[in-house]
């Protein structure tokens, strides 16, 4: 007899330890060193373990590892309760949990853990390559689910995949069905944990010497543009993303004080100069959106609610950008802003004391030269620049205590951010309301797929200067080399050692193959990652629903869920269709044919008395005859015998078939 | 012998809850069967194990998450799931649908012995069918294979406690494959029967045959006659009369006969036996035919209304012990 076991054997916990791995690996990349080390070294443990048959460690030591990770990611997060740590702690516990697995229901809880940690790679990603590595863990984890199952051990490891990857073939569809019509409500249901999980390239909510510079290796898309209409020139592409006003001699910091005031903007009643674009951005991990100056309050977005334009003209959001959002703008390029409140009027003149004693010199006198006059004064800064050859470069040289007069009257080689921090100290000292933008700068229309992309390597800095009772925008960088403004930072003349080779190649069959993926890409973060309840309701329109409402769309579900199910089912249990009762269809088919020589089987008439009378018929030819008596044989083996060759069966089939 | 293991899942353990007059619909398919029976929808029955329940409680967190975090890849993976879900439903219950289960017969034991019963689980289909186990009253009893068109064996003992007739009980056919998140069962009676032989007394003194004599011992009282002719040799030809020297020639086993011998005859009486009580009796006669049938001795047996003439062999002796059983 058997052995009945219920005791998962070895395979099923090396494949268990190698399936947390898989589900975890795409993680990896974001854990802490010591935390990786301490897995490493769990994993081995186990290992070892599993692999020589060993006891498992006693309560004790397993409570004293236990406590252990906890310190370290205590010790590594400084804390155990954000989403970082409880991923970090979600995949040790799984690990730990392989020390005490003594029944096959264990296993159950460290692959249903698998789940979760494949799960929580979306935090970070949202890739069609993560998804489709997805699905091959989720088919390796299928097949461990399978050999849990398979009490025998019968089934062998290539069975077991071929099995659980014809499962996913098979749940796609159903898949599919719901993820376009399962009703979508808008989140989150609760508070986002605010933890910064994230470490991407991009722009951030400070800006010092070289904070731009690191960028402009990048070419990870910032967002993508589809516009409605015309689009604007790439001297007036200014993607305004986040305003900052406060200075300590080396970084610009933005403002944190809280602000509920509303932005003060004019908007012309002149609608030829509206432009209406959505824009898809990639997850930023910051609290505010881009646009171009300056946009409507009114942003249709899946987060609506939670975007307003504040009193620094910036689309802020009350939630971090943690996936890809897509959102529709209009903005109007001739709007005026207006908003200048008190604490800004004194922040926006306030320089660190004591520091550049040169500039503040330099700006005075500037200043007496301009006659007081802020325009005049704000031309003649930027001549300084145009005319003292300044150099726009990648590779600045290193600014002392006093950065401005190092720039200023020594280096004078800087990057947008020297520029722009520049320009708008040398405002500041004359007393000029000036702040620092960063954002990005122009954007390639993607030829293929008509939309437009802006690249991490387009970030720009610019200053706003408070003249005329508005906020002006002004762009030193365009007074140093007018070639990025006009031509994008590809064309500016930069070293392209540092540039994204994507950028600076000549291959146009690169080029074109960046394209194409892009527009993969585009696709992708379009009709997968952004599609939510707007764009759900818009698809139920076009398929003729009038009014796109919830139930509408638990209708639709339902019925799209039968059909599939239904046909799926159906594929599924065809291969249980009785082989006998196919068996004898085809010897039915076989009688009807031999009714054409005159011959009836009675009812009760077996195949043997049958084909007696068969072979004494004159009217059948010799060959048939022949034919027939193979039928009758196989017949008989088929329909009587227990074992049943699918070989015969064809055969059978066949010469039924060919039968005349 | 089969390693029994206590069913954990609890729902196993309430074996004849169908046995409810409310259940009766279900009792009324599931038998007893004399003939084969094949397993259509309507007697497999499908729910999730407790693995799956915790299974369908992970989907509903990914569901929550996806939803709050807005990430459509937590929906793509969680709605892949559930789509796994239903196709390892669909699956697990074609594992045990429509397989044929026919009887199988039944070798007899003595009381106190484990009845051996077995069915045969027959697939005429062309999918292999994996982890087939049987339970009663919540103990696995055997787990199978079934390979595409074959026929497996399935065992299930049941402990004999008196003599007779042992029917065998209702089981259950259940299955996990292919993931153990959905159990599919079927509940079966068939009318299968052991015949169980009373259990031989211990105690009892057993007569020594002497074989120097093989004479005919107390009632016929005859010795042994003249030889007269060789012959074949038959199954239950006592050992005594065998010729070995005529065997050893050739590779055929020769058996003496003699003229006028009748066989040496005991009888085993029901009425000459001392005993406690008519079980303790027929514990004696058990244990005096497993004697006699051993050392190849002529028996024959007389019960109250029945009487077995002399012989020796196979049949005689279980015809000799059903009639035990059954008086």
């Amino acid at each position: 007899m058997k052995p009945v076991q219920n005791k998962p054997d070895k395979n099923v916990l090396l494949n268990s330890l190698a399936a947390i791995h898989l589900s975890a690996l795409p993680v990896y990349s974001r854990l802490p060193l010591i935390i990786i080390f301490f897995i490493a070294l769990m994993s081995l443990w186990q290992f070892y373990i599993i692999s020589e048959n060993k006891k498992n460690p006693g309560k004790l030591v397993q409570i004293a590892v236990i406590g252990l990770s906890f310190f370290i990611t205590l010790y590594s997060y400084g804390n155990i309760f954000g989403q970082q740590p409880g991923i970090a702690l979600v995949i040790i516990m799984t690990l730990l949990k392989l020390f005490e697995t003594k029944s096959s229901r264990d296993c159950y809880i460290i692959i249903y853990s698998a789940f979760f940690i494949i799960a929580s790679n979306f935090f970070h990603s949202q890739t069609i390559w993560l998804i489709i590595y997805v699905f091959f863990v989720v088919i390796y984890l299928l097949s461990i689910l399978i050999s849990l199952s398979d009490r025998l051990h019968t089934t062998s490891i290539k069975n077991r995949l071929s099995l659980s990857s014809r499962f996913v073939l098979y749940a796609l569809p159903l898949m599919l069905v719901l993820f376009v019509l399962f009703p979508r409500i808008p989140g989150p249901l609760w508070g986002l944990p605010n933890d910064n999980f994230s470490s991407k390239t991009g722009l951030s909510e400070e800006m010092s010497p070289g904070s731009i510079n690191n960028l402009i290796s990048s070419s990870a898309i910032a967002f993508r543009v589809n516009f409605d209409g015309a689009i604007p020139k790439q001297s007036q592409r200014y993607w305004r993303g986040v305003v900052l006003s406060s200075y300590d001699g080396v970084t610009w910091r933005r403002d944190d004080a809280p602000t509920t005031t509303e932005a003060n903007i004019y908007y012309p009643p002149n609608n030829k100069k509206e432009l209406k674009y959505s824009i898809t951005l990639e997850p930023t991990n910051l609290s505010w959106l881009l646009s171009l100056e300056y946009p409507n309050a009114n942003i249709d977005t899946s987060i609506t609610s939670s975007v307003r334009l504040n009193r620094e003209a910036m689309l802020v959001t009350k939630n971090k950008i943690s996936s890809v959002i897509n959102y529709s703008v209009s903005s109007q390029i001739n709007a005026i802003n207006q908003s200048l409140f008190m604490p800004e009027n004194l922040k926006n003149r306030m320089l660190p004391s004591k520091l550049n004693t040169q500039t503040i010199a330099f700006a005075h006198k500037l200043f007496t030269e301009s006659n007081y006059e802020s325009q005049r004064y704000i031309n003649n800064v930027l001549s300084y620049f145009r005319n003292n050859e300044f150099i726009y470069t990648l590779n600045p040289d290193k600014l002392g205590d006093d950065a401005m007069d190092d720039f200023l009257f020594k280096t004078r080689r800087g990057f947008c951010e020297h520029y722009a921090s520049a320009f708008t100290y040398l405002m500041r000292a004359a007393g000029l309301p000036a702040r620092v933008v960063i954002g990005y700068q122009g954007g390639v229309m993607n030829p293929l797929d008509d939309y437009m992309i802006i690249r991490q390597s387009d970030a720009h800095a610019w200053s706003e200067v408070w003249i005329n009772n508005h906020w002006q925008r002004f762009d030193p960088t365009a007074a140093v080399s007018p070639d990025r403004v006009e031509q994008g930072v590809s064309n500016a003349g930069l070293e392209n050692s540092r540039l994204p080779l994507l950028l600076v190649s000549n291959s146009q069959l690169l080029k074109n193959m960046a394209f194409l993926y892009d527009s993969v890409q585009n696709s992708w973060n379009q009709w997968v990652i952004g599609f939510n309840q707007k764009k759900q309701n818009a698809l139920l329109k076009s398929l003729g629903f009038d009014k796109a409402s919830t139930s509408n769309l638990i209708l639709l579900l339902v019925i799209a869920l039968s059909i599939t199910g239904g046909i799926i089912a159906w594929l599924l249990l065809s291969h249980n269709a009785n082989e006998r009762d196919r068996v004898q269809h085809f010897y039915n088919i076989f009688c009807k044919k031999l009714k054409r020589y005159g011959l009836q089987r009675q009812l009760n008439e077996g195949p043997v008395d049958f084909e007696n009378r068969v072979c004494l018929n004159q009217k059948i030819p010799t060959a048939s005859k022949n034919n027939a008596a193979y039928i009758f044989r196989a017949y008989r083996t088929l329909h009587y015998g227990n074992r049943k060759g699918d070989k015969l069966n064809k055969h059978f089939i066949n010469k039924v078939k060919s039968f005349s | 012998m089969l390693a029994i293991r206590k069913n954990m899942r609890s729902f196993f353990r309430l074996p004849d809850f169908n046995r409810h007059p409310v259940f009766k619909f279900i009792s009324k398919r599931s038998g007893p069967f004399d003939g084969p029976v094949t397993l259509t929808s309507d007697r497999v029955y499908i729910v999730p194990t407790k693995a799956g329940l915790i299974f369908s409680l992970l989907l509903l967190t990914l569901l929550i998450g996806s939803i709050n975090y807005e990430k459509s890849l937590g929906f793509i993976l969680t709605f892949l799931l559930v789509g796994i879900g239903n196709i390892l439903l669909l699956s697990t219950w074609r594992n045990i649908a429509g397989l044929e289960i026919k009887k199988n017969n039944v070798t007899p034991v003595f009381c106190g012995k484990a009845a051996d019963f077995s069915v045969q689980i027959i697939n005429h289909q062309s999918l292999d069918r994996h982890s087939i186990v049987l339970a009663q009253d919540g103990i696995e009893q055997d787990i199978v294979d079934c390979k595409a068109n074959t026929t497996q064996l399935i065992h299930f003992n049941v402990v004999s406690k008196q003599r007779g007739r042992l029917n065998a009980e209702r089981f259950r056919l259940y299955t996990e494959f292919p993931s153990g998140l959905f159990v599919a069962w079927t509940w079966l009676e068939i009318s299968m029967s052991c015949i169980v032989y009373p259990a031989p007394d211990t105690d009892t003194t057993l007569p020594v045959f002497d074989h120097s004599q093989s004479g005919d011992t107390d009632i016929s009282g005859h010795g042994m006659e003249n030889f007269s002719h060789l012959r074949k040799y038959h199954q239950g030809d006592n050992l005594n009369r065998i010729s070995w020297k005529a065997s050893a020639k050739t590779d055929e086993l020769f058996s003496k006969e003699f003229i006028g011998a009748k066989p040496v005859t005991h009888w085993i009486n029901w009425n000459e036996i001392a005993a406690r009580d008519n079980e303790h009796r027929l514990s004696i006669m058990t244990a005096l035919i497993i004697n006699a049938e051993n050392q190849q001795q002529h028996y024959g047996i007389k019960l109250p209304e029945t009487n077995i003439a002399p012989d020796v062999g196979s049949k005689h002796y279980h015809q000799c012990l059903t009639a035990l059983a059954l008086f």
